[in-house]
């Protein structure tokens, strides 16, 4: 079986129109291309070939129900675009086509204080649907970098990792529900079972969990009820300084292990981090040369909770050889965890500062291998950076990544400044091959490629098959099941294969 | 230049444009038709700054990281318990 596509027609945009009216068809140069962009690393010189043929902001389910079947049935590309700002490519065409710009389905639909949920059109940031949801006493704790600008269906689109797991779950932890248009137009309610506010059953597949995660290639969320925790009364963030990383890293584990409910995360900084932040962040410029690594700490939950957390978390720093960084350094270099997302970034190239953007691998990895993932993406980072002058290396992150634990495994960050603006085809490809050797050595110790952003990347996707095994086959299988015209996203994931003969 | 009102300049100043290149503001290039803040000028430190300039970044910053923080929990418990109260 062979899918071909068809370019966006009269008869298509005369249909559009009909569905949304002249203003929410959009067609200027300047309407697509900005909907061809992502803020991971992006190939400016290829940026015409990849903007969308047009860009539609649909506001209501059925107004998504009918463009869906319009593009299935004139075989169009279609890619579903939240707030774009996720560190992977599938808010990004691939193949041309229809931008679904959903970031119009942005309304409150229903507070349940009495069932504690809350059911949205889901393209609503979390800080704004958090303000809405504040005098309620109650909160939505996805807490992504990208907190302040990310929002809701895009994080269901990427399965998202929230910087408070260990606390309070990831995305997929806290949809309860969602309503979703399949890629023939079909309209899904989907969860835990039947109930949409039923938080778990036994009855039948779990396929909640099938609509999370997949980059826009199943579906378009339209609707999610959500899982609301009382709003917390107090937070602690401690920041402590050790001599080497090996000490930050043994002191990780009793930290993670120290059996505190209200323990949010867990986060180590290893040295080159450390070097980064002394060399540009004025809050680190003063710490002396023997701050080698840091780890950070913070605990939500109701006061008393969280002061008998705060008394044990300093305890485990003294206990542990940590030098406590200070009250100003921990609460805002705390608060400003969204920052290293929304502020413009700049790096060092040959000494030189320049603009840069930022990328980041963030691989889930066992804590048993940390220590080897990190030496050896940073002999990678290093070799390609002697080699060009567009990447410069940010150091690395270890969060915490279990859900209501704080151990086990591991998202572990490699920051990589790219000079964008000198990014040519070889220096591309230079960066593609960089990332693709730090992917292999994601699965060579035994880890998985994401944790949180997704794996559709060139330099990454290439490896998703050996990752998965069978499961990708299984992903092929359902792909063209669900998308019998490959409509949907084409071209992520490597899903194409599923319609080539024999695929699927 | 002492400013009575914005306190001494910080740090140094942007150097001034040639006589040629009046028609775009020192600090300022063109890179492929696009005007951007001239990258060499980030290897300047410290910035150039008037009190009032700094004052507004700090307190415009604070102001920010507290808003942020607001929406997270109802306070911050410093690291004593005995600093508690304050």
């Amino acid at each position: 079986m062979t899918v071909t596509h068809e370019g966006v027609n009269r008869e298509a945009v005369a249909e559009l129109v009909d569905i949304l009216g002249t203003e929410r068809v959009i067609v200027t140069p300047q309407g697509r291309l900005v909907r061809a962009m992502v803020p991971a690393p992006f190939p400016f010189h290829r940026w015409a070939a990849e903007a969308p043929e047009l860009a539609v902001l649909p506001e209501t389910t059925e107004e998504v129900v009918a463009i869906v079947k319009l593009a299935n049935r004139l075989r169009i590309p279609i890619v579903p675009r939240a707030g774009a700002t996720g560190l992977n490519d599938g808010a990004k065409p691939n193949r041309g086509g229809i931008v679904v710009d959903t970031k119009r389905m942005n309304k409150v639909l229903e507070v349940d204080t009495t069932d504690w949920t809350v059911t949205i059109q889901p393209s609503i940031n979390m800080l704004k649907l958090n303000e809405y949801l504040a005098p309620y006493g109650v909160w939505y704790p996805d807490d992504p970098a990208s907190y302040p600008v990310s929002i809701v269906s895009g994080r269901i689109g990427t399965g998202g990792w929230s910087l408070l797991g260990s606390r309070y779950g990831h995305v997929r932890d806290n949809v309860i529900s969602l309503e979703v248009v399949l890629p023939t137009g079909e309209l899904l309610e989907v969860g835990q079972g039947g109930g949409r506010k039923i938080r778990h059953s036994s009855t039948g597949y779990r396929l909640k969990d099938l609509f999370l995660g997949h980059q826009g290639t199943l579906g378009i969320a339209t609707q999610a009820t959500l899982e609301l925790y009382p709003r917390p009364e107090a937070e602690f963030p401690a920041f402590f300084g050790y001599e080497s990383f090996e000490a930050g890293y043994r002191a990780m584990q009793p930290f993670c292990r120290s059996n505190l409910a209200t323990l949010a995360g867990v986060i180590l900084f290893d040295e080159r981090k450390v070097q980064y932040l002394r060399r540009d962040d004025e809050a680190y410029i003063p710490e002396p040369e023997s701050l080698q690594a840091i780890v950070a700490v913070a605990a939500y939950g109701s006061e008393g909770e969280v002061a008998a957390a705060r008394d044990r978390l300093m305890r485990i720093g003294a206990e542990t050889g940590g030098r406590y960084l200070g009250e100003e350094l921990s609460e805002l270099d705390w608060a400003s965890r969204h920052d290293r997302y929304a502020t413009p970034l700049h790096g060092r190239s040959r000494g030189r500062a320049v603009h840069m953007s930022w990328h980041c691998e963030d691989a889930a990895i066992t804590y048993s291998q940390l220590p080897f993932v990190k030496q050896r993406w940073h002999e990678i980072a290093d070799r390609y950076i002697a080699e060009h002058e567009v990447f410069d290396n940010w150091g690395m992150f270890f969060y915490t990544n279990n859900a209501y634990k704080g151990w086990g495994d591991f998202l572990v960050e490699i920051d990589i400044g790219i000079w964008e603006q000198r990014l040519d085809e070889a220096s591309w490809r230079a960066w593609t091959d960089m990332k693709r050797e730090i992917t292999q050595v994601s699965l060579d110790a035994g880890g998985s490629i994401s944790a949180c952003h997704g794996a559709t990347r060139e330099g990454e996707v290439e490896l998703v098959p050996a990752e998965l095994g069978g499961q990708f086959d299984l992903m092929l299988k359902l792909k063209r099941m669900l998308d019998p015209n490959n409509i949907m996203n084409p071209g992520k994931y490597l899903l194409d294969q599923a319609y080539e003969d024999g695929g699927g | 230049m002492p400013d009575e009102d914005h306190g001494e300049p910080r740090g140094t100043a942007p150097p001034e444009a040639p006589a040629g290149d009046r028609e775009l503001p020192a600090g300022v290039i063109d890179h492929d038709g696009h005007y951007e803040v001239d990258p060499a000028l980030m290897s300047v430190y410290p910035q150039f700054a008037t009190d009032f300039e700094v004052d507004r970044i700090v307190t415009g910053r604070l102001e920010y990281l507290y808003w942020v923080q607001r929406h997270f929990a109802d306070r911050v418990l410093p690291p004593r318990a005995e600093d508690s109260s304050q």
